[in-house]
């Protein structure tokens, strides 16, 4: 899922700060960053709490709302929070980037913040611990690696092998990597296709990532 | 068409050991710090790499180096790594060297830019080593750009990559390393060796796969003076093999430098009987001034002559 | 319906209805106390089967690793006769020290021996001689039989390649060439990782079905109705296998017999909001929490449950609630009290000390329940104060909700900190049942503002 994290507070009170505003209403998203913990109800609760705090302790008199939408990427869902989003002067965002700028393009005369930063496609590893699998390349080549990514996972995208930079199985890059070359190799070895790995792999076609431009993708069947 | 596209091939080719060495360009844009240092190699050596924004930190370009070096005499290797430039880039400076005189090059990964100080840089990593060799391969054996393109005139380069007798996991670095002799390599400049049994059952394993006979192989030797450099390296550089006798060795000498020399001198010797080993490479770590002297007691100073 | 259901071992228990199942066979596990459901296979290729039990006892043996690299060396365990042999040498706490059931099995395998052939010699070398039981009469007996016990450290014992052994003291040096019988190392069997993720139960760091909480002795585990006994406990679990038996067997009848709901109030997820992020079903101490086919959703299974709104706590679409319960509000000074130990404390020092109205007080069931929203929507108020007290580590009985709410309280104070706001108002502190005069103590300095 796409995984995304509550910026810290300091941050999100230094964009309000720079913003007039009498009612703001956080919206949260309930999907990927439900999940993820970072822009849920809860967490849209919660927020809300402490921003009423600090605005008491400050002595500005602001009202806070709140609200929840299944997801915030498509306009069906957006259009329930008509009202209320006319009904306050800004809007916090909870969701990921996506959802963010989709609610601008429904209420272009809003002041949309951003209240997460968006990471990346994660994996749930373990209770609270979500890490990086997939960077959407566009060209999935999992099949020639026996299911480990070396394009998102390993630092330096390397194709053919690894560089001579880890240490213990982790990346040069950061310790708590581990380095995709390794868990490729490892996989290659039980399951019998380490011979496969002798084979060139030229370079990447990139442009079926974000290097060849923002994407779109049209699904005929249900366009019309 | 030349038997040989560079001196340094030149050389090994016709059964020489030889010596190369380093240097590092500076942090600014004068071209008398390049030639201050041809100057203390010249005679000493058969080729000398510039490296290419080592540990990601931003020197002088690798070719307006070498450039400045060749002009002095010396017969250069230029450095070229997958992270701070694409395909495109790449391509166009091995046009520009190769039009510049310029003949050898090493190609590598690089090392992610989390090592020097612009941490929050893009990087590229648009092709990898053994796809930057099977390129630049191609452009001057086959005289065609990546994209298919003929050039009226091609580029020639003698090609070399870098070997890692002491990485983990051993396997896939020999996968690794005969990627690269397919995709057409002609040498290769290993790590430092301080364990030389390591590297002794590297090489054995090397030639079980016959790549001595298709790729001249530089053993790397790095002179230090510090205890603290090799505990350093021992710790914290991936891939690095120091055992702890060269440490203490280096702890219990009572000068440090000569000890650091006589080290450096005896793994030459060492290295220098193994079947497959063609040369060494020396790369002083902030100890280049070094180069000349070991070359010297090493009993490979002067260089013979090449026809 | 079976009464009971072995997995690993079973034992002997005449009066019940019961089923060996092999862990490795065991295909899923869902239900509750009384009502477990089982899949499983007999054998590797066979067709998957399903039966419903009461109740589930883990008795898997440890894993026995020598704990040196030589595959041919004898274990304690080992069967093989070695009466005819000279002399033998006998090695506890090599790697680790021996559990105090290696040390019984070791010295009646010693003191057997010597009865057999009583010409036999024996050097018995330990570090640390575990009593348990009736040790020490064994201890004695084999030294009257002529057996020599040595005792070493770590650094003056060493087996060799050779299978010789070097034996140093300030006073002696010597290398014995005699067979040697060495105690293993206990490791926890490779069963018990998929019995802990199928039914959905903690592991302790070593990777045993257990943890060293008061709340779970002898032979109980988070969830009701699963017991775990001997080896699957941990080395402590065959210091006393009879009576944990007996316990557990005991506990199983009145099961039996009759099983109530721990809680008063039953907790539901609804299934609108609820979007099967497992949060709830991962932080749940007691396995009381599965996924309903059915409604996609979670469900919450009743019996199992024990009410520590662990899950409540955690669950980011706030789809978990407790049926009937009321809305109660506070101003001023409030106390959050674990029921478990801050409350029982409490009453011990006497409610009555209090002044009406002084401090409000609040019981909970375990400080893993408070919430961070609730936390900042009550500090809004600028004369409210918040002090939480709740149990020990090792001593929480849902496990690690004592951890749970320390961390929700430093996230909050760190929050505050950030936003230059007094994070004094909020506190936690630990507490046992018994620290009654701590509570008075507490309550009146934190009053002061001078905790």
């Amino acid at each position: 899922m796409i995984v995304g994290e509550q910026k810290d507070i300091e941050e999100i009170v230094e964009m309000l700060d720079r913003e007039e505003f009498k009612s703001l209403l956080i919206v949260g998203c309930g999907t990927c960053v439900t999940v993820s913990m970072a822009g849920g109800e809860r967490e849209v609760n919660s927020l809300a709490e402490v921003l009423r705090l600090y605005y008491k302790n400050k002595d500005k008199d602001v009202t806070i709302n709140t609200d929840t939408v299944k997801r915030q990427c498509d306009f069906e869902f957006v259009d329930k929070l008509e009202e209320e989003i006319n009904n306050n002067d800004i809007v916090l965002s909870l969701a990921c980037g996506v959802g963010v700028q989709h609610l601008v393009e429904r209420y272009p005369d809003k002041i949309v913040l951003p209240g997460l930063n968006t990471s990346f496609y994660g994996a749930n590893i373990d209770n609270g611990i979500m890490a990086e699998r997939c960077i959407g390349c566009g060209e999935c080549v999992l099949d020639k690696y026996f299911g480990i990514c070396p394009v998102a996972r390993c630092s330096k995208s390397l194709l053919n092998g690894p560089c001579g930079g880890s240490q213990d199985g982790k990346c040069e890059v950061d310790p708590e990597i581990d380095c995709a070359w390794e868990l490729i190799y490892n996989r290659a070895k039980r399951i019998g296709k380490l011979d496969e790995l002798i084979e060139y792999q030229p370079p990447k076609s990139w442009n079926s990532y974000r290097d060849g431009g923002p994407r779109k993708l049209t699904n005929e069947e249900y366009s019309s | 068409m030349a038997e040989y596209i560079s001196n340094l091939e030149k050389r090994l080719k016709a059964g020489q050991f030889v010596v190369c060495s380093e240097m590092g360009p500076p942090i600014g844009a004068d071209p008398n710090f390049i030639r201050k240092k041809a100057e203390k190699l010249k005679g000493y050596v058969d080729g000398v790499n510039v490296t290419d924004n080592q540990t990601a930190i931003v020197r002088m370009s690798s070719i307006a180096a070498a450039k400045i070096a060749a002009d002095e005499g010396l017969e250069m290797i230029i450095q070229v790594t997958a992270r701070d430039r694409n395909r495109i880039g790449i391509q166009s400076d091995i046009l520009g060297a190769s039009s510049l005189g310029l003949r050898n090059v090493l190609c590598l990964t690089g090392d992610h830019q989390i090592f020097g100080m612009d941490e929050e840089a893009k990087n590229v990593f648009d092709m990898d080593s053994v796809e930057l060799i099977k390129t630049i391969n191609d452009m001057v054996n086959k005289g065609i750009l990546l994209n298919g393109k003929e050039m009226e005139v091609p580029p020639k380069m003698f090609i070399g990559g870098a070997a890692n007798p002491f990485a983990d996991p051993f396997e896939m670095q020999m996968i690794k390393m005969q990627k690269k002799v397919n995709a057409g390599v002609q040498f290769f400049q290993t790590q430092a060796i301080y364990n030389i049994e390591k590297f002794e059952y590297w090489m054995e394993e090397v030639r079980k796969l016959g790549l001595h006979e298709k790729s001249y192989i530089l053993a790397g030797i790095l002179p230090t003076r510090s205890v603290k450099a090799l505990r350093m390296m021992k710790k914290h550089v991936a891939g690095m093999d120091v055992p702890e006798e060269i440490i203490e060795r280096m702890e219990k000498a009572d000068d440090r430098k000569a000890e650091g020399v006589k080290m450096a001198v005896e793994t030459i010797e060492r290295v220098k009987e193994i079947e497959g080993v063609s040369g060494v490479h020396l790369m002083p770590v902030a100890w280049e001034e070094i180069t000349p002297i070991v070359i010297e007691k090493a009993g490979l100073y002067p260089r013979p002559e090449v026809d | 319906m079976y009464d009971v259901i072995f997995l690993g071992e079973s034992i002997n228990s005449p009066l019940l209805s019961s089923l060996q199942i092999n862990p490795e066979l065991l295909v899923s596990a869902s239900g509750e106390i009384g009502d477990f459901k089982l899949r499983y296979r007999e054998e590797k290729d066979q067709d998957i089967k399903e039966i419903k039990a009461c109740n589930v006892i883990v008795n898997m043996d440890a894993e026995k690793e020598i704990p040196i690299d030589n595959e041919n060396i004898l274990t304690f365990y080992d069967q093989q006769d070695i009466s005819e042999e000279d002399s033998i040498i006998f090695i506890q706490d090599y790697d680790k020290i021996s559990p105090a059931i290696m040390s019984k099995i070791g010295l009646n395998k010693v003191i057997k021996l010597c009865e057999k052939n009583p010409d036999i010699q024996i050097y018995y070398f330990y570090r640390s001689m575990r009593f348990m039981d009736d040790n020490d009469q064994l201890f004695e007996k084999a030294r009257e039989k002529g057996i020599v016990f040595l005792k070493y450290e770590k650094d003056n014992l060493n087996i060799n390649e050779d299978n010789t052994v070097d034996y140093s003291r300030e006073d002696i040096n010597i290398k014995f060439t005699d067979n040697i019988i060495i105690a293993p190392d206990l490791k926890p069997s490779f069963g018990l990782e998929r019995i802990a993720r199928l039914f959905n139960i903690e592991k302790s760091p070593e990777g045993y079905l257990q943890t060293e909480n008061i709340y779970l002795q002898p032979t109980l585990t988070g969830k009701r109705g699963v017991y775990v006994i001997g080896g699957s406990r941990g080395p402590t679990g065959y210091t006393n296998f009879d009576q944990d038996v007996e316990f557990t067997l005991n506990e199983i009848k009145a099961n039996l017999e009759d099983i109530e709901p721990v809680v008063d109030d039953e907790r539901i997820v609804d299934d609108k909001k609820c979007i099967l992020c497992y949060n709830c079903y991962r932080i749940c101490p007691h396995g009381a929490i599965e996924e309903d086919e059915e409604l996609d959703a979670m469900k919450i299974n009743n019996l199992a449950c024990q009410g520590c709104n662990a899950c409540i706590s955690r669950c980011p679409a706030g789809a978990i609630s407790i049926v009937g319960e009321e809305e109660k509000t506070y101003q001023g000074l409030r106390v959050m009290m674990c029921e478990n130990s801050a409350e029982i404390a409490f009453e011990k020092y006497g409610r009555d000390k209090l002044e009406n109205g002084e401090i409000n007080i609040e019981t909970i069931p375990c400080t893993g329940s408070i919430k961070k929203d609730e936390i900042f929507r009550y500090l809004n108020e600028p004369e409210n104060k918040l002090l939480i007290l709740g149990c020990f580590e090792e001593s929480c009985k849902h496990i690690n909700g004592d951890k749970r709410g320390e961390q929700v309280v430093n996230e909050v104070k760190e929050t505050l900190k950030k936003l230059d706001i007094d994070d004094n108002r909020v506190t936690f502190k630990r507490l046992s049942p018994r620290m009654a005069e701590d509570v008075g103590n507490y309550l009146s300095r934190w009053k002061e503002g001078k905790l």
